[in-house]
């Protein structure tokens, strides 16, 4: 029998981050929209947040159009700084294809 | 999902998230949302219910791995079969990235084998010397190739190439790599006829750029269909790995290197950007014109495949470039015998290859332009007419090819800059090239294979 012992051409990850914890319920939350402007986010986006507006009447859904909008626009530590500013505590991203 | 697994891991997450998945169809133009009205339920359970397998930040490692069978034949069969199963390999056979070929790739580098070249997006993994040696033992390289490698791989990740989007996009992007410096020719790395391959008389290109490719798939997660998108996957088993014939450029004409700033002329550097095309452009006459016009006729067709009404132009419109124009000794010289410098060949394709509103208008690029993420060039939306680029010096125009009239190439880019880096050679060098002339003959003037 003959082996052969070889690397793993992946490499190594790092894991820095663990996910936020979820959330108890939407009731009474505060959930921004974030959209890279592509893929019919222009229409999804809206139809989403006001579909779980009717569910969820005491929540703020912050509407995509008051954060930057695109793939470059909103990976930049001021938008974060927008949606924490506006005391989100949840976030929707959208749209990957 | 796969991108998006990867995208998060990219970010220093664990390879998933919450996410609400559809089929394509309503994430075309004039869809049917129905499909997303009637899940609302998963977008608010992605808030609440979700749950991550990940539990614990750290460093993940992989474990070598350790393949039995009887006699090798049968355990390297094994391994490529493996490779494939594993989604590791390209495709074509690999040779095995045992100790032994890793040590030895790794002599092409003074720096430690665990030095940090940097994390490979979308998924995030640590490109470090060993892993880019890795990928060179599967694609059948040799040490005097590393340092190539490491300073192509380098130019990759520069922050403003933006890989993570050319990995990730659906435009079948590649990267092209061109070297420049007097190293070039001492690895055997093709500057002429059938540099962009195959070519088994120059075979250093096509093991950095297959090694760069299984970098970018394995490393970075750009895995057809899965966490690249690109559509058609653009021949790309080995990318562009090119010298610049540094010994045709003519006089006044300096090489790519030092036209980008990337080093001084007789320094080994490599130019980095990113294309999505190629094209063969005849710019050659029937014979009967004269000089003068056989050179601006043939330019005018060079410049109409660079007059193309295409969205990618937006990525490297202000700071990176159109793409690479790949001219052959024998045209470059004939140019600059009629007076036509660089500069002027990049200033005639510049103004040639402007693009009419009317057209500009007619084919959609306004709101591509007009949706450009760089202020700067969404401002030139209504120019008229449109240039391709901000400044004619962002075209690379670059001698090679086999010295032969009739033809140029173009490669168009999806190129946010123009990366260069320096490319660093180990003390023992000389013995390297020694021992590659033992294997496979001389090299430079004097190469046969």
């Amino acid at each position: 029998m003959d082996a052969l012992e070889i690397f793993d051409p992946t490499g190594a990850v790092e894991v820095i981050n663990l996910h936020a914890p979820r959330l108890d319920s939407l009731a009474g939350k505060t959930v921004a929209f974030l959209s890279d402007d592509m893929w019919q986010a222009h229409r999804m986006l809206p139809l989403v947040r006001e579909k779980l507006q009717e569910r969820y009447p005491d929540a703020v859904f912050i509407p995509e159009t008051e954060f930057p909008m695109g793939t470059q626009q909103i990976d930049t530590d001021e938008t974060v700084d927008m949606i924490v500013a506006r005391g989100a505590e949840a976030v929707i991203v959208g749209n990957a294809s | 999902m796969g991108v998006v697994r990867n995208a998060v891991s990219g970010l220093g997450f664990g390879q998933e998230a919450s996410m609400v998945v559809f089929p394509i169809d309503p994430f075309l133009v004039g869809s049917d949302l129905t499909p997303i009205e009637n899940a609302i339920e998963k977008f608010g359970e992605g808030l609440t219910d979700w749950q991550s397998v990940t539990t614990e930040t750290g460093l993940r490692e992989p474990s070598k791995v350790r393949i039995e069978a009887n006699g090798y034949e049968a355990a390297l069969d094994k391994m490529n079969r493996m490779f494939l199963t594993s989604t590791w390999g390209d495709g074509l056979p690999v040779n095995a990235p045992t100790a032994e070929r890793v040590d030895w790739i790794l002599k092409g580098t003074d720096l430690p084998r665990d030095h940090v070249i940097g994390k490979v997006m979308p998924r995030g993994g640590v490109a470090t010397v060993e892993t880019v040696a890795v990928s060179l033992a599967m694609a059948g390289g040799r040490p005097e190739y590393l340092p190539v490698l490491i300073a192509a791989t380098a130019g990759l990740l520069d922050p403003g190439l933006q890989h993570d989007k050319i990995q990730a996009t659906s435009g079948s992007t590649f990267p092209v790599v061109i070297v420049n410096g007097p190293m070039a020719k001492e690895i055997r790395l093709n500057s002429g006829f059938g540099l962009l391959g195959p070519d088994p008389q120059h075979p250093a290109g096509a093991s950095i750029g297959r090694a760069m490719r299984l970098i970018q798939q394995n490393v970075g997660g750009a895995l057809p269909g899965v966490g690249t998108m690109a559509i058609f996957g653009g021949m790309r088993y080995t990318n562009v790995v090119i010298a610049e014939d540094e010994d045709g450029l003519p006089e006044g004409w300096d090489p790519v290197s030092v036209d980008f700033g990337h080093a001084k002329r007789g320094e080994n550097a490599v130019t980095v950007y990113i294309a999505t095309g190629a094209s063969n452009v005849m710019r050659r006459g029937v014979g009967k014109e004269t000089q003068e016009d056989e050179a601006e006729q043939g330019l005018h067709r060079v410049a109409s495949y660079l007059a193309s009404p295409s969205g990618h132009y937006m990525q490297g419109h202000w700071d990176g470039t159109p793409g690479a124009l790949l001219v052959p000794r024998i045209v470059a010289r004939q140019l600059a015998d009629l007076g036509w410098t660089k500069e002027k060949v990049k200033q005639f394709l510049w103004e040639h290859s402007k693009i009419p509103q009317e057209e500009v208008k007619r084919t959609g690029l306004w709101q591509w332009i007009d949706d450009a993420s760089n202020p700067n060039t969404a401002a030139t939306a209504n120019d008229d007419p449109w240039a391709i680029c901000r400044d004619p010096s962002q075209i690379i125009l670059t001698v090679a090819g086999g010295a032969h009239p009739t033809h140029n190439f173009w490669m168009q880019g999806w190129s946010a800059i123009v990366a260069g880096q320096p490319v660093d050679l180990p003390a023992g060098w000389a013995g390297l090239i020694a021992e590659a002339e033992d294997d496979l003959g001389p090299s430079g003037e004097m190469c046969l294979i």
